[in-house]
């Protein structure tokens, strides 16, 4: 089968490989039918997550229709149409039991590399470095799917794919990130980043009953998409001074909470921005936390601080001294997927959410390494690559 | 000192641990820490050697030696000096109840399917069994051992009869956590020479009975009570990875 495989860093090529098989009874093999590009693969694209080995198959965002099941498999059939949640959860674990799919203790056969660094292991993840389990992820034509009753959910014929894809990841943790924040009546949004979980988070915001969402970023088409789609009041952080605006949006409080769908990539702006990527360059810091720390700053005094965005490793300046003084609350974390899955979907039939709407390219996977590049440089407007096997 | 459920359940704990001296240090730092051992000892000498600081020279020395050996001196003095055989303890939480993991334990002829250094454990009746080490050939390594104690949903205690050419003795012990539906299981397994030397098939065993190998063997137990598989990826499809292929 074809599969795109990471090479070393801006390096992935598709290339022909042998086709998965069932390797426990609890599998089921998937033909994929369309897969995604996730922000979070550019950092595996740049680098900058540890313990990827060169010919691991990337990707993490797929759907497509089950071909064959293992022995133990009893919810699902050959044939069926399903949505495979990106973490690799075993549905039995204490974890597992109280829906926290991706801590699910059991997933991840590299548990003590992670246990090395976090001291605990998160789940496994597809297509998402060794030390989260080391798994061929989805964008191939066909994908190996571990407890197979546990992760995929079922879809109507009739649902045009590009509205399902996104039930993999981007918009239960863009939803996961909204929910995070505990909105109440009247609460003002602030997102860091207008990529797709951005916009996926602004929406959820206004779902979950926020009164207003302010979208920060640099890309003009991004910020035209959080306004237009999401409704939400763009800041864009070359020309205007974050801090100020946001203050004088909320009459001087600062935002209720702040969502940082940014993550470990921040580009940073200004001297800030040249001595994070100095330091991370010389190797002193993994991880350039420049949205963070301004989300950080910005939050009102008791608010909270959602970070859905990607980190790995170690930062440094961490303002734990405003978080201190403010009282803040910062929740965080890979998302439950599994949890958001069905009613996202209902929300999808019922017509209030089109994830489809920030699809800007669909490429053949022989493509897969030009999407990757036009991504990551955000070329040619780019907002999210999908991949047609 | 705090005592875990476990240990306040079962004050005789200690009758079970051979002492300190006992301990066997070939190898006695994880492959992670030697990784950052090295980078770590490797900064620190060059700037303690730009510096002129004895300290820093001397610390980025013995960080660089126990990565680059995968020896720790002072792990190993602190562990004295024998290298006699081997003891480890290790604890996992099972998300099942008490009853259900000491039955499973119960049946020692399942115990190779997650020890990795037991290739069978055949029942000759109740109490007694027979063991086959899992060592490589052309080393061959068998004895013969006996329940000693057999606790319900408590403890199940086991050990080698006199005259095997080791000691193998092991115990593991159930705590159940009913707030958590889970059960605390600890294991406890020593093993040495009998004779007081260490042959070759021995030396492969003691070898292979390391902290980290234990706990993995833990973890493979609890992911098939919990989940009925061991989670792999072995077999999966990957691609030649190119970087390398090119390089050369």
């Amino acid at each position: 089968m074809k599969a795109v495989c990471w090479n070393r860093k801006k390096d992935v090529r598709v290339e022909t490989v042998s086709d998965p098989s069932i390797l426990n009874p609890g599998d089921a093999i998937i033909e994929t039918e369309l897969t995604a590009i996730c922000g979070s693969d550019l950092h595996l694209y740049n680098g900058n997550i540890p313990t990827m080995k060169p010919g691991d198959i990337l990707g993490h965002e797929f759907m497509g229709t089950v071909v064959e099941t293992g022995a133990a498999v009893k919810n699902l059939q050959r044939g069926d149409r399903v949505i495979v949640p990106f973490p690799i959860a075993c549905g039995n674990c204490f974890y597992c039991a109280k829906e926290e799919y991706s801590f699910c203790d059991n997933s991840n056969p590299n548990a003590w590399m992670a246990e090395k660094i976090y001291g605990q292991t998160p789940a496994g993840l597809f297509g998402y470095s060794h030390l989260l389990g080391g798994y061929a992820g989805g964008q191939a034509q066909y994908v190996r799917v571990p407890y197979a009753d546990v992760g995929p959910v079922k879809i109507s014929p009739a649902m045009p794919a590009e509205k399902a894809l996104f039930l993999t990841d981007i918009l239960p943790t863009g939803y996961q990130a909204a929910e995070n924040c505990g909105i109440k009546e009247g609460d003002i949004v602030a997102v860091w980043g207008c990529g797709p979980v951005g916009q996926f988070s602004i929406q959820s915001a206004h779902i979950l009953g926020a009164e207003r969402v302010i979208a920060i970023d640099r890309f003009p088409e991004r910020l035209e998409m959080a306004r237009t789609r999401s409704n939400a009041i763009a800041l864009n952080y070359e020309t205007v001074n974050v801090d100020d605006e946001l203050r004088e949006i909320t009459g001087g409080r600062g935002p209720d909470s702040c969502i940082d769908a940014v993550g470990m990539e921040a580009h940073g702006f200004g001297i800030a921005g040249w001595y994070e990527s100095i330091k991370h360059n010389l190797l002193l810091e993994t991880d350039r936390p420049t949205a963070l720390r301004q989300a950080i700053n910005a939050c009102r005094k008791g608010g909270t601080v959602s970070i859905p965005g990607v980190y790995g490793g170690f930062v440094d300046k961490f303002p734990i001294g405003a978080a201190f003084a403010k009282g803040l609350t910062m929740r965080m974390g890979q998302t439950h997927v599994q949890r958001y899955v069905r009613g996202l979907l209902e929300k999808i039939e019922a017509g209030s959410i089109d994830p489809s709407s920030i699809i800007s390219h669909c490429l053949p996977l022989d493509e897969a390494a030009r999407g990757y590049a036009i991504f990551n440089d955000k070329e040619d407007e780019c907002t999210k690559v999908v991949l047609k096997p | 000192m705090y005592k875990s459920g476990l240990e306040a359940m079962n004050p005789a704990l200690d009758d079970i641990r051979p002492s300190p001296s006992n301990r066997f240090v070939a190898n006695n730092v994880g492959p992670l820490e030697r990784y950052i051992s090295v980078f770590g000892g490797t900064a620190l000498l060059i700037r303690g050697m730009r510096r002129g600081r004895l300290s820093m020279i001397v610390g980025g020395g013995v960080l660089l030696y126990r990565g680059a050996t995968g020896f720790c001196p002072i792990y190993g003095a602190l562990n004295g000096d024998s290298t006699h055989g081997t003891q480890i303890e290790e604890s996992i939480t099972v998300h099942k109840s008490v009853d259900e993991v000491y039955r499973m334990w119960r049946r020692i002829e399942d115990l190779p399917r997650f020890m990795s250094h037991l290739k069978s454990v055949t029942s000759a009746n109740e109490h007694q069994s027979h063991w086959i080490a899992n060592v490589p050939p052309p080393f061959g390594f068998e004895w013969d051992a006996e329940i000693t104690d057999n606790q319900e949903n408590r403890k199940i205690s086991w050990r080698s009869l006199p005259g095997s050419s080791i000691h193998h003795a092991g115990s593991v012990l159930f705590h159940p956590v009913p707030a958590r539906k889970s059960t605390e299981i600890k294991l406890i397994i020593s093993c040495a020479p009998a004779g007081g030397s260490i042959g070759g098939a021995v030396a492969k065993l003691l070898a292979m009975l390391t902290e980290q190998q234990i706990r993995e063997d833990l973890r493979a137990f609890k992911a098939v009570a919990e989940s009925g598989e061991k989670p792999t990826i072995a077999g999966q499809p990957r691609g030649i990875g190119r970087t390398f292929a090119e390089g050369r």
